[in-house]
């Protein structure tokens, strides 16, 4: 076997395919042409795939953090776009039974999802894979976002879905429009992943949520956490208070939010590295 | 030179050997070799995956090129690499002069 077909088989090995494994192999092969001499001060096949593998898996992973985090924005702005499409609806009070019900969970769905894939993608970006164990943990940041984006757009599909007989036609296609744009978006960042994914081996241990912090807060990443946990709490409570002019529902949503903000965190703090223990080397 | 004392400089080192005219990869290794008379002879296989990551960030374009009978890839700096030169370029030469005046 040629050191060209080796390194072939290594590329593959290394989870690079298609198009770039055979740019790469070309450029090697003129390279050989240039200096059939040269082979072993390339390196051995297996060292060179490692070596584009690992420019890859930094270059992939910062590129779909940030594209995953542009989809979610563009989902968040077509938020305006359902917020339209049923606005013909005026009073929700019209709707009852089962469709209020599944407008409510729809409602849920979204303000919960919304909530998770801000977080999860403003940690991808805010990352930056130094080696493959973080490389790891920020693509599993963007896979959070992007779930927790489809679920958005799964509540959008839902609270569309309950209304629409209350809806002129164009409304509700509307709706689904918003929500196919989004999911598009999203879809296409899974196909990013996964090409990130494809180049990156499974991660090791990573530092807390103390390196995503900038100093000075990066000392005190628990105060942060609980600070940012209780205004939330309290823009929902209180912003409510006044929606609804009822400090009863302004409460039960505070209250839900703190139940929601301690449980996701509970979920999510190892797979997203937001543990509160000071990493050695940022101590 | 240790391939890992040149870690760091590696990028800056790349995109010099392309600012006076466009190469493909074994003509960049042949030039850093030629301008440091020998001195970065690092494994010929670091450069490949450099020039790849320089092309993703922008700093670096690239396109085919045919010779004897072969496909070539061709790189070439862009604006942004032009730029990010300079500021590597005068980075180094206050690290350089820095070093130097500590060692005096």
């Amino acid at each position: 076997m040629t050191w060209l077909e080796d390194l072939g088989g290594e590329l593959e090995r290394a989870g690079i395919h298609g198009a770039t494994r055979r740019r790469i192999e070309l450029e090697l092969a003129d390279h050989l042409a240039c200096d059939p001499s040269s082979e072993a001060r390339l390196g051995s096949p297996r060292e060179v795939a490692e070596r584009f593998a690992a420019e890859l898996r930094t270059t992939r992973t910062r590129r779909v953090a940030w594209r995953s985090f542009f989809a979610l924005a563009l989902t968040a702005a077509l938020l305006v776009v359902h917020a339209r499409a049923l606005s013909p609806l005026g009073s929700w009070s019209a709707v009852a039974g089962t469709n209020a019900t599944f407008v409510s969970l729809g409602g849920l769905l979204l303000v919960l999802c919304a909530q998770i894939a801000f977080v999860a993608g403003v940690l991808a970006i805010r990352r930056k894979p130094t080696d493959s164990a973080e490389a790891a943990l920020v693509q599993r940041r963007a896979a959070v976002a992007l779930l927790a984006g489809a679920g958005v757009v799964a509540g959008e599909i839902v609270q569309a879905g309950a209304l629409e007989k209350y809806l002129p036609g164009w409304s509700f296609a509307l709706a689904l429009a918003g929500a196919a744009v989004s999911l598009a978006a999203l879809c296409a960042c899974t196909v990013w992943l996964r090409s990130a994914r494809a180049v990156t081996p499974a991660g090791g241990p990573v530092p807390g949520l103390d390196r995503d912090l900038p100093r000075p807060l990066s000392s005190h990443a628990a105060a942060f956490a609980v600070l940012t946990g209780a205004a939330v709490v309290l823009v929902v409570g209180v912003g409510s208070v006044f929606a609804e002019n009822s400090v009863a529902e302004g409460a039960t949503r505070g209250l839900l939010e703190a139940v929601a903000f301690a449980g996701c965190y509970l979920l999510l703090r190892r797979p997203l590295a937001i543990t509160l223990d000071r990493s050695p080397r940022s101590a | 030179m240790r391939a890992e004392t040149l870690k760091g400089h590696l990028d800056a080192l790349v995109l010099a050997t392309l600012r006076e005219s466009p190469a493909h990869g074994y003509a960049v290794i042949e030039e850093l070799k030629r301008r440091s008379g020998g001195e970065f002879a690092l494994p010929e296989g670091t450069v490949y995956p450099v020039l790849h990551r320089l092309e993703a960030e922008g700093l670096l374009e690239s396109s085919w090129s045919s010779a004897a009978g072969r496909r070539r890839r061709v790189y070439n700096l862009t604006r942004r690499g032009r730029s990010a030169l300079g500021a590597q370029e005068a980075e180094w030469r206050r690290f350089a002069a820095a070093v130097e005046a500590v060692l005096a």
